[in-house]
């Protein structure tokens, strides 16, 4: 679904990224660590074509990113970022519905099918119950419900996002990440998030690709991965591992 | 919670400004007083309905693209610079006729446009524009162009009236053959800009979440924001040129709007457009019904529009704690 061939990105004097190659496919669940600055949000703004004065080559789907519009790529791109804004009370339901627009004309209104689309998409993230009530009345964890189900409803083969469950509590966290999954496994669609929190990355991502200076240090299995000889000399910390009694996977101590 | 369901008012609501507009004022209460009084008020009602829209929803279209309710073509030195840019052909001696009229238009609304990038740059921080910088940005540019603006007073001879005229704010514009063309170039452009806003209303609704959030659903960020800049700078500039510097209406109409109808661009345009124009037709008949003399229509929507300013300001600190 995505390939990246040789992905630098420099801005001023600062390379963000170099020499970054992956292959991704539809139904894989990626988790992209890495210590502060090591270049993970700037990789997923690439791969969602927020920037575009890269060198190398990202392909999405079998066709160059830059061929695409930006209409286009949200039709096959969703993003949930980690700041979010609301400066106008547009109630809940109307925000998810702003996930359709890639779809639709200028003053086009959303049709029965984008309708159905839209509370599907609020039932997959368990905000239906929020539908009327205004968006910036919403606590942390409704709130990133509702931007959950408006990247739902773009319908996307790609879902990226940067540190969905940044601010959120137990629940929440599970909550998000369960439906990333979920939607990975049974719909086919690919997800790469961006998580600070590596005991989260371990629990719900397959593969994990670990970001070093903006370079890729490791890119393999959660065991693979989340191991003391790999992480120590990136994170600069003395850390200790232990496998989760359920699921065997595993979880960092500090 | 908000009730959709009162768009309809903004129809009654410009209906009932308009017939205040033509009933009220020096020469006695009513409809028809006399056809002589009923041709001096005619055009202020109608021109105050134009310039009214205009500027409402020129103030909402900012502020979607800005995502910052507090934005307004005033406060954001747009009007200032195109003032400037008037004041500036007027001195030079460029604004008779068919062509001065196009040459007040052009500096005008070179000098608003200007104004409008210099606040973006000034104020965006990360793809945003924060309250805190984004007013600061435009008090810095206003200033700039008071500056300028009476550096120009100062060099003025006879076309001092005609500045003063410029920066107060006034509905009482002379129809004469200059003026005519002034009118007709606002005219097209206020309903052909309006129009191109309404048009992109889905679009603006994204921007109000930030640029890459929008970016990311599928709106051509970049492009877009030059071409709304742009055409409210058009608006804006071509009003000024027309009846002076009028402030607030671009504020306090959009959050009005809001009120009726939610904040939709689809509906908060149209709405804006009604209840802008039926503000500064309000606004004007006070201007000319409250003494002896005509009051500056710009004097009155200042004292409007500072308290609701204060009061936005104030509910945004206790909304933050």
């Amino acid at each position: 679904m995505i390939a990246v061939n040789h992905l630098t990105y420099r801005y001023g004097t600062i390379t963000a990224l170099r020499d970054i190659s992956l292959q991704a496919a539809s139904g894989e669940m990626i988790g992209l660590i890495g210590p502060n600055g090591s270049g993970k949000s700037t990789l997923l703004a690439c791969l969602a074509g927020l920037r575009i004065n890269f060198s190398g080559r990202i392909m999405i789907g079998g066709k160059d990113i830059s061929r695409y519009n930006s209409q286009a790529l949200a039709r096959v791109i969703s993003v949930v970022f980690q700041d979010n804004f609301f400066p106008f009370d547009f109630t809940a339901y109307e925000i998810v519905a702003m996930g359709r627009s890639p779809f639709l004309k200028a003053l086009q209104d959303e049709t029965a099918r984008d309708h159905k689309i839209i509370e599907e998409a609020m039932r997959q993230s368990d905000c239906c119950q929020l539908k009327e009530r205004s968006i910036t009345e919403l606590s942390g964890g409704e709130r990133q419900r509702v931007i959950l189900a408006r990247s739902l409803a773009q319908q996307p083969k790609v879902l990226l996002m940067d540190e969905p469950t940044n601010h959120l509590d137990l629940k929440h966290q599970r909550l998000i990440l369960d439906t990333a999954r979920r939607l990975s496994s049974q719909s086919g669609v690919l997800v790469i998030a961006v998580l600070h929190d590596l005991n989260l990355a371990a629990s719900f991502c397959d593969r994990i690709i670990l970001l070093h200076q903006g370079a890729i240090n490791a890119d393999s299995r959660p065991n693979e991965v989340l191991k003391e000889a790999v992480l120590k000399p990136v994170y600069e910390t003395d850390i200790d591992i232990v496998l989760h009694p359920r699921t065997n996977r595993p979880q960092i101590l500090i | 919670m908000r009730n959709k369901h009162l768009t309809w008012l903004s129809p009654l609501i410009l209906f009932l400004a308009v017939l205040a507009g033509l009933s009220f004022g020096p020469g006695g209460f009513g409809l028809l007083v006399s056809p002589e009084i009923a041709s001096i008020r005619l055009p202020r009602v109608l021109l105050g309905a134009l310039v009214g829209m205009g500027l409402a929803v020129s103030g909402a279209a900012l502020q979607a693209v800005l995502g910052n309710a507090l934005a307004e073509p005033y406060l954001l030195g747009v009007s200032g610079g195109a003032a400037f840019g008037t004041a500036l052909a007027l001195i030079l001696g460029l604004s008779s006729g068919l062509a001065g009229a196009f040459t007040l238009q052009l500096f005008s609304f070179f000098f608003g446009v200007a104004a409008i990038f210099l606040v973006y740059r000034l104020a965006r921080v990360h793809g945003r524009l924060p309250s805190e910088t984004m007013i600061l940005s435009g008090v810095v540019v206003n200033a700039f162009f008071s500056g300028l603006i009476m550096l120009l007073m100062s060099l003025a001879g006879r076309q001092l009236q005609d500045m003063i005229y410029i920066l107060m704010g006034n509905l009482g514009i002379l129809f004469t053959r200059d003026t005519v063309f002034l009118l007709a170039i606002a005219l097209i452009l206020v309903v052909s800009g309006s129009v191109y806003l309404w048009i992109q209303s889905k679009n603006l609704n994204l921007l109000t979440l930030g640029e890459a959030q929008a970016q990311s659903m599928g709106v051509p960020v970049e492009r877009l924001k030059k071409i709304v800049f742009f055409i409210m700078a058009l608006m804006v500039a071509a009003l000024v040129s027309l009846a002076g510097v009028i402030g607030f209406i671009g504020l306090m109409v959009p959050h009005l709007g809001r009120m009726l109808s939610g904040p939709n661009n689809k509906r908060l345009l149209p709405v804006s457009g009604l209840l802008g124009a039926s503000l500064l037709i309000l606004s004007d008949t006070l201007a000319r019904s409250l003494g002896n003399f005509e009051i500056p229509v710009g004097v009155i929507t200042a004292l409007l529009g500072v308290p609701f300013f204060i009061f936005l300001l104030w509910r945004k600190k206790s909304q933050k704690i």
